[in-house]
């Protein structure tokens, strides 16, 4: 496996984990209803969003490296 | 004589010297962290109150701007390795620059954590949940230090090997790009398991 193939599984990972991060920060809101949990649903989804479309451009990106 | 594999995969294995032992390192580190991971889920479920009553608030902020350093980091660790593709060795120098400052950064952020524990008492010993979260992230901060001191000598020194051996230079640039997003996707998991869940 090579750092392109790794790295897509890396920015996989840190979609999902972007995506929960806005999961938390929503169940925090309703816990507290403080803004700062605000902040963090709409930093997770804004970076889940940014890393998702960046997953699906790294092929074309990176095209002159190799996967293995 | 000339050690083979050196540059180019081995057709069996189709790995070059270098990423097969970066890989044999890795599985090691999975297993180092993975029984970390697995005590802190079996001290977990034997303690009915996580974390344990009295266990001060960890700082979610700072967390979460680290998580954005490594995650950057990862980005323009890669960057350095498509420059030399492109056999672009300045773009090299900037990109693996940035990945040692955004090291430096995170390493500046982690010790301002510390510091913050630390002067208010919050030691390994105060109870169990903060001695997994020294053990832990300090284990991730030492393996942080050791993959900047490569990228250091990579980005400074070690750049001469460019003009002499590309190809084998832009195959350590891989392996260092390797063990980099291992480092970070560790704390990719520390973070929800210790500051979210």
């Amino acid at each position: 496996m090579s750092l392109k193939s790794f790295h897509i599984f890396f920015v996989a990972i840190a979609t999902l984990l972007s995506f929960g991060f806005a999961a938390w920060a929503w169940k925090e809101y309703q816990l507290t209803y403080a803004s700062l949990p605000l902040f963090y649903l709409a930093l997770g989804l804004v970076g889940g969003v940014g890393l998702a479309v960046y997953l699906i451009k790294i092929p074309q990106k990176y095209r002159e490296l190799s996967y293995l | 004589m000339d050690i083979p594999y050196t540059v180019s995969a081995r057709k069996d294995t189709g790995l070059y010297n270098g990423k097969l032992g970066l890989w044999l390192f890795l599985a090691s580190e999975v297993m180092l962290f993975g029984g970390l991971f697995s005590a802190l889920v079996l001290i977990r479920v034997g303690n009915a109150v996580w974390p344990p009553a009295g266990t001060p608030e960890l700082n979610v902020a700072l967390a979460t701007f680290n998580t954005a350093v490594l995650i950057t980091s990862s980005v323009t660790a890669i960057l350095s390795w498509a420059s030399l593709a492109k056999k672009d060795l300045g773009g090299f120098k900037k990109y693996m620059g940035i990945t040692i400052v955004c090291g430096f950064i995170f390493l500046m952020a982690k010790s301002f954590e510390y510091y913050g524990k630390l002067s208010h008492g919050v030691v390994p010993s105060t109870n169990v949940f903060m001695g997994v979260y020294y053990t832990m992230t300090f284990l991730h901060v030492l393996h942080v230090i050791g993959g900047l001191a490569v990228m250091i000598y990579l980005w400074g020194p070690g750049s001469k090997m460019w003009h002499t051996n590309p190809g084998r230079f832009s195959n350590r640039i891989e392996c260092t790009g390797l063990y980099w997003h291992f480092v970070d996707l560790v704390w990719i998991f520390l973070f929800p398991v210790l500051y979210l869940l």
